[in-house]
């Protein structure tokens, strides 16, 4: 508990934020970088949603219910990831696997179970989400950054790395709209992986990118693992899961199906796949 | 969830780089809409309130503020649904978002009526030894501001057409407010209403201090103040409700 607030505390906003959201987190007391126990997260389901105040008053006014309409978006989920390690997620679209990503963010809030983080988690969002397209990338890296948790005076001194990462030398002080996707997704990627992330949560974001810059990617991953980065990785692709992954978990409709050492996981998975 | 320093210091520079960058004259351009505002206004109302000393003054003001104030609302409501795809991936605390508009159109008004007390004094309109005071009455105007920009900012997550209530409301509260006419020519029965508008209050004091050349009474502003700051600590509780749910809707 002890080391857990600590860390949360000097980390700031991503840690803390994580930790007074949900109420069901707790310090991870095995010492995993990332735990989750039992963790259920109920959403609302889109069919009729009530979106404006006029709405709401026609609908209120003819008598109809205007309860939601919940589902379990994941159902009991345990999951432990040590330092050092990179757990993948895979399943088919809807399977829970983003949701997943968003509770152990704390963006989510868990309707049941625990999600326990020491220090620092940084997520990696959908392509360029986070940075403005009218800001340069030398202002990108700092409104991303601290909108990340970081400290402007952490990226002050992380800037160098960054720019080196991301091989935009020369564009760093060009407005992000005349980027190309793969100069976005560089930034981006080098933004959040920066300053060492205890936690680290990639959702889908390496598929872009030209063999380059995945290369350049995986090297920066298996770099962090070295340093104690615990990573989960959201992805459908595959081969990527096998190369990279230490264990493999599959979810289908919120719930485990199986989970494990890559190979078999991902043997399985396609099976159940292909029989469809 | 907490509102850093550092969060609000990013999304303001944001907020003023864009601004000011749209444009090659960046802040003067900005300055041009209600300057032009005022050149009507002088142009028509000149006239028929001529009771009114050094008219473009008083008008020039009264645009500043209420410009600042429909301005900031109309673009807090719009920053939450415009931060969801940050909202929807990291664990930022999304007060920062409404925050910071109020915060980066302080700064514009700062800069607009710093502008405009360097002028004036330098025309003998406005007495520059009252830009303290005025600056104290920015507090109240602030806070006032920020408490609406917290509440309608997180009650447009779940109802989209609030902006267009708010924006009629907005419309309304122009002319329900002294911005181009004394508050003497409203009527007697009327006055009531001037005593319930918030931004009567708010905008007494600036006019004192940049337009009148008198002190605002400080007994009645430290009142003002308390007031504001009353509504914005309500407000930040009820943002606090809100934002329980916003990851439902965002």
């Amino acid at each position: 508990m002890n080391a857990s607030a600590a860390t949360a505390q000097d980390s700031g906003v991503a840690a803390s934020a994580a930790l007074s959201l949900a109420a069901g987190r707790a310090a991870s007391a095995s010492g995993a970088a990332v735990q989750a126990r039992g963790l259920s997260v109920r959403l609302r389901r889109e069919r009729h949603r009530i979106r404006s105040l006029r709405e709401y008053f026609v609908e209120s006014v003819r008598g109809r219910r205007l309860a939601p309409e919940w589902f379990e978006a994941l159902s009991s989920v345990d999951l432990q990831v040590e330092a050092g390690g990179l757990l993948a997620v895979i399943g088919a679209n809807g399977a829970g696997k983003t949701t997943l990503l968003r509770a152990l963010a704390g963006i989510v809030a868990p309707s049941a179970g625990t999600v326990a983080i020491r220090g620092r988690v940084a997520p990696l969002l959908e392509l360029g989400a986070g940075f403005d397209p009218e800001l340069t990338g030398r202002e990108n890296v700092f409104l991303f950054g601290v909108l990340l948790g970081r400290r402007r005076k952490q990226l002050r001194d992380a800037y160098a790395s960054i720019v080196a990462f991301s091989g935009l030398g020369d564009s760093m002080d060009v407005a992000i709209k005349n980027y190309s996707s793969g100069m976005v997704a560089r930034l981006g990627f080098a933004v959040a992986t920066a300053c060492e992330p205890e936690v680290l949560l990639i959702d889908e974001v390496l598929a872009v990118g030209d063999e380059a810059f995945r290369a350049q990617c995986s090297e920066r991953i298996a770099g962090l693992r070295a340093g104690g980065t615990a990573i989960v990785l959201v992805s459908h692709d595959l081969s990527l899961v096998e190369r990279e992954a230490d264990r493999v978990l599959w979810l289908d409709g919120g719930r485990i199906v199986a989970e494990g050492a890559p190979s078999g996981v991902v043997a399985r998975y396609l099976g159940r796949e292909t029989a469809r | 969830m907490t509102v850093t320093l550092d969060g609000l210091h990013v999304l303001v520079a944001r907020a003023l780089t864009v601004r000011y960058r749209r444009s090659s004259l960046g802040f003067a351009w900005s300055l041009l809409q209600p300057l032009m505002a005022m050149a009507i206004l002088t142009a028509v109302f000149a006239q028929v309130f001529v009771s009114i000393e050094r008219y473009p003054i008083y008008v020039i003001v009264g645009v500043f503020v209420w410009g600042f104030f429909s301005l900031t609302l109309v673009q807090a409501m719009d920053s939450l649904l415009g931060a969801a795809p940050i909202l929807r991936r990291v664990a930022v605390a999304p007060a920062l978002f409404p925050l910071a508009v109020v915060a980066a159109n302080l700064v514009h008004l700062l800069l607009s009526l710093a502008l405009l007390a360097a002028v004036g004094a330098a025309f003998g309109l406005v007495t520059l030894s009252l830009v303290p005071a005025a600056l104290l009455a920015l507090l109240p105007l602030g806070l006032f501001t920020a408490a609406l920009a917290l509440v309608l900012s997180a009650v447009c997550v779940f109802f989209h057409d609030v902006r267009y209530f708010a924006e009629g409301i907005l419309l309304i509260g122009f002319y329900a407010t002294p911005v181009m006419y004394p508050p003497s020519i409203v009527p007697e029965r009327w006055t009531a209403l001037l005593t319930l508008n918030p931004m009567v209050w708010l905008l007494a004091p600036l006019r004192d201090a940049l337009w009148a050349g008198v002190c605002p009474d400080l007994s009645r502003l430290f009142t003002t103040t308390l007031a504001a700051a009353l509504a914005a600590a309500a407000a930040a509780l009820v943002f606090q409700r809100l934002s329980r749910r916003f990851y439902l809707y965002l």
